[in-house]
């Protein structure tokens, strides 16, 4: 600033100052806040959801726990609580061949998962919104635990209404 | 800007670029230091860890369990550098006249299984972060190096020791 200038020019230019910076902060932390996809949302229906998994390896089941976080393991969001599993035979399809006809027969080495998982979600159409993708009955879902990962289909859901 | 003798000077372009890093920077520091709040500092701890590499034939296998080179995840960061193997033979799935399936022993291929303690840190939701951000859990596939050889390999089993 000139010498010349008196305490109001000083002043207002002080402020421009101020404002240049912050404005274009202020725009670009906005456009980041409105780019990224959308992780807080009002929910309003509670779910109650299970997740077959069809064929998990025996040597895997070591790292199953119930009542621990259930994330997706693509996004790592949280996509619920899971409060119990079951397990059971795996099955596959073979070839009776004396028969001919396809059955079903037991997968060696393998087990059919079933995780009962607790969440809140929020109702779209068709489905429910859960952490940033839109469950449905048949869903594909990759699911991490705390020292699990796998993934499996959605199997069944029961929505209620959150008061 | 206040000038060392009093006056004030005219910002120029630097000056405006200096400033708004600052603010940003400052803002980060925030952010993070609320998440770390809010999140709960991570647990330092060590884990047991196996992988399986599965399917090699004799030649690799030798090669595997003789080459003392550290593992590489794909992104070039060290997984074990200490570790010890175990060589088992391979299985494999054979059906039978009814279309049952049968598991036997492979007598061409090996499955070795490298075990290392790792160190890091358990996250909020109980999973073991390896080097800060990589989760590890059983289940999940890793791409890893080993002296320029490629190999895929399943987790199965982190142990925590203690937190």
């Amino acid at each position: 600033m000139e010498p010349t200038q008196t305490r109001t020019d000083r002043a207002a230019i002080l402020l421009i100052n101020l404002l240049s910076i912050l404005l274009p902060l202020v725009l670009l932390l906005g456009f980041l806040w409105a780019a990224q996809p959308r992780t807080l949302q009002r929910n309003d229906t509670a779910l109650l959801y299970t997740v077959t998994l069809p064929a998990v390896r025996e040597e895997y089941l070591s790292g199953l726990q119930a009542d621990v976080p259930v994330l997706d393991a693509v996004s790592k969001r949280p996509i619920g609580h899971l409060l119990a599993y079951t397990v059971e035979p795996a099955t596959t399809q073979g070839y009776h061949q004396r028969a001919g006809r396809m059955r079903l027969v037991e997968y060696p080495g393998h087990k059919r998962v079933t995780m009962t998982i607790r969440a809140q979600g929020k109702r779209m159409a068709g489905g429910y919104s859960l952490a940033g993708f839109t469950l449905y009955q048949g869903e594909k879902i990759s699911l991490r635990l705390p020292n699990f990962v796998g993934s499996g289909s959605c199997t069944g859901l029961q929505a209620q209404a959150l008061s | 800007m206040q000038h060392p003798r009093g006056r004030y000077v005219k910002l120029n372009i630097a000056d405006y670029l200096l400033i708004a890093v600052a603010v940003l920077l400052l803002l980060a520091l925030l952010f993070r230091g609320v998440g770390m709040l809010v999140s709960g500092k991570a647990e330092t701890c060590r884990a047991d860890v196996e992988f399986v590499v599965r399917g090699l034939d004799e030649t690799r296998m030798e090669q595997l369990i003789a080459e003392k080179a550290p593992f590489l995840l794909a992104d070039g960061s060290t997984l074990a550098t200490q570790f010890e193997t175990t060589v088992h033979r391979e299985t494999m799935l054979v059906w039978n006249e009814d279309g049952s399936m049968t598991e036997t022993e492979d007598p061409s291929a090996y499955r070795v299984t490298v075990s290392f303690t790792a160190e890091g840190e358990l996250a909020s939701d109980g999973t073991f972060l390896f080097g800060g951000t990589r989760r590890l859990a059983t289940g999940e596939a890793l791409v890893l190096t080993q002296a320029q050889v490629t190999y895929t390999a399943d987790v199965v089993r982190v142990s925590v020791r203690g937190g």
